[in-house]
């Protein structure tokens, strides 16, 4: 009989409303927060649509956690207290590898893009949630967790928590949090820099709570915001607020690519490549990016010695 | 969650949003120097030779030095948006009684409706035709 566990994101809805009020309110005074009507409609539409997705029976990747767990787990860990901390660390750790992939392979990109749609970053852009997280493997992440005996229901009740965790730090209306916490927690002003389109800032900072993975695995940047403020969205930013159009665009862009593509090669590379992959170089991806970029800082830092040395 | 409390959240999603749309009322026109500065953040290499914005002031036609084709930018809530039509990029432009409307196949941009006088209009229409030219540049007819 499996764990009868509540969804910690259901009970936290109150919760994420009125501190979004308070930030808009806190916003409106300070000018520290910036919200727009639209923006906040499509991100709010988004986070609905998401917990209907999700009342959609998990299939494939509930049933096959379940069935690692029950018949293939290591240990039996059972339900004592220090399981759920030791699962929620876990599961953390695997959720900076799912969300590592979610940037870095175009087809589960295609589901994570929707959080990063939106050109502005406010409580709102936390509840702005994929669809369609269920049509990409990301669910092979948590697998581990099964096979070492932590009960699936556990895993899912922590990664809620973890998500509960992820909704404060979306906010530009907290600057710094005291220099221990910043070391160890992810915080706004880490979470900034992944939202960041700068690119110098592409592919940084993939925690969910814990910053120190992306220490460890080296994809830590930290925010400097005096000399390169944020500036938040895609590198094409969507040119709609119809949610519709937003939950699927990259799908869309996907099977249009691979539609086209010649070879199954290049079919397949347009699903588990980086974003912006094409055969013959023509979009970029964020690593070239980032390399033009690069380019263009060594150009300008060069011109002054240039024109000084003429 | 049950049906009642996804009614109950439809219903503070729109209130929500109505409160932010109250409070960070939008008050954002597209101007020369904010097409520059978004110019230079999306495409820095591109420079526009002439800048056409229409009367709304929500959309901008930016026609590109080197025959590298049109920069459009659209006003979206309080941000812009920009896309790049390199020569070859198929635009049906449609004439309304305010102007043009220009789509392309692109999922990401809807229609782009232009509120344009007659000269605008014109102006527009003889840039559309240079993306359609083998090499952008216009040629005598």
């Amino acid at each position: 009989m499996p764990l009868d566990l509540p969804n910690p994101t259901d009970l936290a809805v109150p919760g994420f409303i009125v501190l979004m009020l308070a930030e808009m309110i806190y916003g409106r005074m300070s000018g520290r927060a910036v919200y727009e009507g639209k923006d906040t409609l499509t991100s709010l539409l988004m986070g609905t649509g998401s917990v209907v997705a999700g009342l959609i029976p998990a299939g494939l990747g509930y049933g096959a956690a379940y069935y690692i767990w029950s018949e293939w787990r290591l240990f039996d860990l059972g339900h004592a207290w220090w399981v759920f901390v030791v699962a929620f660390v876990l599961d953390d750790l695997a959720y900076y590898w799912v969300h590592r992939f979610g940037h870095r392979m175009r087809w589960m990109w295609a589901a994570h893009v929707i959080h990063h749609s939106s050109q502005h970053y406010n409580l709102s852009t936390a509840l702005r949630q994929t669809w369609t997280g269920k049509l990409t493997p990301g669910f092979i992440f948590a697998l581990p967790l099964a096979f070492l005996g932590f009960e699936p229901a556990i895993i899912a009740f922590v990664s809620g928590i973890n998500l509960i965790y992820q909704f404060w730090i979306h906010t530009e209306a907290i600057d710094r949090m005291p220099r221990w916490f910043e070391a160890v927690m992810n915080t706004p002003s880490h979470h900034r820099v992944h939202h960041a389109t700068n690119p110098d800032y592409l592919d940084a900072n993939y925690a969910g709570v814990f910053i120190i993975w992306d220490k460890m695995f080296g994809t830590f940047i930290p925010e400097d915001k005096a000399n390169n403020p944020c500036r938040y969205g895609l590198v094409h930013d969507l040119g709609t607020f119809n949610p519709l159009r937003v939950a699927v665009h990259e799908w869309v862009g996907i099977v249009r690519d691979m539609w086209h593509a010649k070879g199954l090669k290049n079919k397949l590379m347009f699903l588990i490549g980086p974003p912006g992959w094409t055969p013959d170089g023509s979009r970029m991806t964020s690593d070239m990016i980032k390399e033009d970029w690069k380019r263009r800082q060594a150009v300008k830092e060069a011109a002054p010695a240039n024109i000084a040395a003429e | 969650m049950s049906l009642l409390q996804l009614l109950g959240s439809v219903i503070a999603v729109f209130i929500v949003a109505a409160i932010a749309r109250w409070l960070f009322p939008v008050r954002f026109r597209l101007e020369d120097a904010h097409l520059h500065r978004e110019l230079e953040r999306v495409y820095p290499d591109l420079e526009p030779e002439e800048i056409l914005i229409d009367r709304a002031g929500n959309a901008a036609l930016l026609r590109l030095s080197g025959a590298r084709g049109i920069v459009v930018v659209r006003r979206l809530g309080d941000k812009a948006v920009l896309r790049h039509w390199m020569p070859g990029t198929k635009v049906t432009a449609t004439r309304t009684p305010t102007g043009l409307m220009l789509d392309t196949d692109d999922f990401t941009e809807p229609k782009i409706v232009l509120d344009l006088d007659a000269e605008g209009v014109s102006r527009t229409e003889s840039w559309l035709a240079l993306l359609a030219a083998p090499d952008g540049h216009a040629h005598a007819a």
